[in-house]
């Protein structure tokens, strides 16, 4: 994709112009200096797309504490690190990342794997993909490429957004990532997998992978994203964007498993819209990164929908996890489950945030938001925020919060039984998180989380055997 | 020797005194029971013998063999062979019964001095002790007594108990919101178990249970004491007479040993 007809980035914009050279100075200089190369694929319609998004993340900035969304995040290392983007690095090390694509693929279920490296898709780690007029799993470039006409309609246009300055940063750096479109009543029986790896070389790089989901009315897919790095050591920042629409009586059940480095940092959105009687099932699993913040932003526009948010989030060291969750209900007859989790450790910090909205035309909406966490360590620290917001007067909505330590009277019994109170604290500890995922239907899945929470929880608990 | 030996023990909870110079001598081979009306203290005896730190010993010994069992912590009395049946089990969502009862077993093993044992051979151990429970390959499968109904939850307790084959097994209330066809079950589950080298301490409020498992010894107990021991014919007695007739015995202080 080296297509260069791309409208350069107005030069006299009063706005790039005036954005300085701190933090947001540096990607708007970036953006200027490669926008050049970002392949518009011969779309006029791509550039200034682009163009107008750097200009909106000029205007903005990047966020600070005195941001209310972000008032829990402190995102000053990150405004002092100097990113490369990272598509133009040639990821070093080929058997490394050929080791990790296997380490997060499943081999023992059929799936179609899309893998990008460093923000570019790489054909000799991915599944064939084949065109056809019916479903269309391939990546967001080829697409925008070869029949732009299918992304158009809904490249960020999926819901109307508030400006947040990552999101704007996303639209204009895009390089690729999955396209997934299903088709009015079709069922794709193979989970799709969207894997993201990032492999720095000489320095901090930045990626920006774009997602884009249509699934049809009557359509069903289930779509995982995995996000990753190849070393703990690794610095970068991934900013992913994903945008999904699920048509009247549509299924989506969408997981995202964050894997990054330690060292890395991770923004991610989902922007989703439902449609009338249409389901979304979201699992959102974070485990990595030094940083590490989710936006999800569920707009339910149609009625007797089904919405179900669930998340999981451990950390340990010193990571800093943020969930901003929200879900916008706009229509009568809808239920939602949003059901949180996380276990912090060691001197980590967390955020949750859920937002619920019901709006006047939203009645007898009924939601349900529930978050916990769990706390191993003194030094770790949780905030949570429930937000509800009800305009509608016949709705039933409940929430309710807990953070703290695991019962007193569930580990009385495992000690009773023989166990010692450590490998009773891993045990207690590895079933709350357990409790998120346990039916998740892809078994292989299931199993790699359950395995990667094992670890965690014994890399905590010597004691824990299994 | 008695097997558990239990000498003027003194348990209070939270300022109160709840056992007020408890004893009890149980020979290996031996099924005791103890009856009493609500708030005797008799739970307070089964939680205090399973280390529960809810509960403060205030005087007094318990020996299980050699081991002076209050010194120990919970773990460690069920390493050395003591078994509680909780009258409330306690559900553990997200951890596989399967997974929690292999923790228990190899812990225990382990204590004992012995290997674990791998998750292959764990099955091959379980398999033949579920059919007499009624316990089912799902029923292992599904988290620790989460959505279990009353009955099962107390077969689990027994199950469990026929896994880690203790010393001396106490069952609390074991009998409490059981059917007549679970609490048969559960009886011959027991009854199974008994043996020369193996004593149990059955804490119930009725004598029903006593028609399945038969005891050898019954204790009264009443305001935190033992007021009177007999033979299985006492529990007969006082399904006649009501606990009103021993909680005289004990205001006389006309307390009898067996």
């Amino acid at each position: 994709m080296s297509g260069s007809n791309a409208t350069a980035p107005n030069d006299s914009s009063p706005v790039l112009n005036a954005v300085g050279d701190g933090a947001a100075g540096r990607f708007v200089a970036d953006f200027k200096a490669t926008s050049g190369q970002l392949s518009t694929n011969g779309q006029s319609w791509l550039a200034p797309m682009r163009s107008a998004a750097i200009e909106r993340f000029a205007t903005l900035g990047l966020p600070t504490r005195r941001d209310e969304a972000w008032r829990k995040t402190d995102l000053r290392s990150l405004a002092r690190t100097a990113f490369r983007p990272a598509a133009e690095v040639v990821a070093p090390d080929a058997d490394a990342i050929t080791a990790r694509v296997a380490q997060l693929a499943f081999p023992s279920v059929a799936t179609t794997r899309l893998v990008f490296v460093n923000g570019r898709f790489a054909p000799e780690h991915s599944d064939a993909y084949v065109p056809t007029d019916a479903v269309r799993v391939e990546p967001l470039a080829h697409t925008l490429r070869e029949a732009p006409e299918l992304a158009q309609p809904h490249l960020g246009r999926v819901t109307e957004n508030d400006a947040d300055a990552f999101g704007e940063l996303n639209t204009a750096f895009m390089t690729d990532g999955g396209f997934v479109l299903v088709p009015d009543g079709v069922t794709v029986v193979t989970p799709i997998h969207l894997i993201f790896l990032t492999a720095p070389a000489d320095g901090p790089v930045a990626q920006y992978p774009r997602n884009l989901f249509v699934i049809g009315d009557g359509a069903t897919a289930t779509i995982l994203e995995s996000y990753a790095g190849v070393n703990d050591t690794d610095v970068y920042l991934t900013n992913a964007y994903s945008e999904a629409v699920v048509g009247v009586e549509g299924n989506l059940t969408h997981y995202k498993l964050q894997r990054e480095s330690e060292s890395a940092y991770h923004v991610a959105r989902l922007q989703g819209r439902q449609e009338n009687e249409s389901t979304i099932t979201n699992t959102n699993v974070a485990l990595g990164g030094r940083m590490a913040r989710t936006d999800i932003d569920l707009h339910v526009d149609g009625s007797r929908c089904e919405t179900i948010m669930k998340g999981l989030y451990m950390a340990h060291g010193e990571q800093h996890i943020d969930n901003y969750t929200r879900l916008d209900h706009a229509q009568p007859d809808c239920h939602s489950h949003e059901r949180y989790k996380g276990i912090l450790d060691g001197r980590s910090s967390a955020v949750f945030t859920g937002r619920i909205l019901v709006r006047q035309d939203a009645q007898q909406t009924d939601a349900i938001q529930e978050n916990s966490g769990l706390l191993l360590s003194r030094d770790a620290a949780l905030s949570t925020q429930p937000q509800l917001e009800i305009f509608a007067d016949d709705v039933k909505c409940t929430h309710g919060a807990t953070v703290g330590e695991l019962p007193e009277n569930q580990l009385f019994y495992l000690r009773a039984r023989g166990i010692s109170t450590e490998e009773a604290t891993g045990i207690l500890a590895y079933g709350y998180a357990n409790e998120i995922i346990e039916d998740i239907e892809i078994e292989p899945l299931r199993e790699q989380l359950e395995q990667l929470i094992r670890l965690r929880v014994r890399e905590r608990f010597a004691a824990l055997k299994r | 020797m008695a097997l558990l030996d239990i000498r003027n023990l003194h348990v209070s909870v939270e300022g109160t005194e709840i056992l007020k110079g408890l004893n009890l001598a149980v020979d290996a081979g031996q099924v005791h029971a103890i009856m009493g009306p609500n708030g005797s203290g008799k739970s307070t005896l089964a939680q205090v013998l399973a280390g529960n730190s809810d509960y403060e010993v205030t005087d007094g010994t318990v020996k299980l063999g050699d081991e002076d069992l209050l010194e120990l912590d919970a773990s460690e009395r069920a390493g050395e062979g003591l078994f509680l049946a909780f009258q409330y089990p306690v559900s553990i969502p997200g951890v596989s019964n399967t997974y929690f009862l292999r923790a228990a077993y190899n812990a225990v093993r382990v204590h004992r001095g012995q290997p674990e044992m791998d998750p292959v051979g764990f099955i091959n151990y379980l398999r033949p002790k579920m059919a007499p429970l009624g316990m089912t390959k799902e029923m292992l499968r599904r988290s620790v007594n989460d959505g279990f109904s009353g009955g099962e939850k107390k077969r689990n307790e027994i199950f469990q108990m026929s896994v880690l084959e203790p010393k001396v097994a106490v069952l609390d209330e074991t009998d409490s919101g059981l059917d007549i066809d679970a609490l048969r079950l559960v009886a011959e589950g027991v009854n199974a178990m008994r043996s020369p080298e193996r004593a149990f301490v059955v804490v119930t409020h009725y004598q029903r249970l006593l028609d399945y498992i038969v005891p050898d010894v019954v204790h009264v107990m009443v305001d935190g004491r033992i007021v009177r021991s007999g033979g299985k014919e006492l529990a007969l007695e006082l399904e006649d007479k009501g606990y009103g007739w021993v909680e005289e015995l004990a205001t006389d202080g006309e307390a009898v040993t067996a």
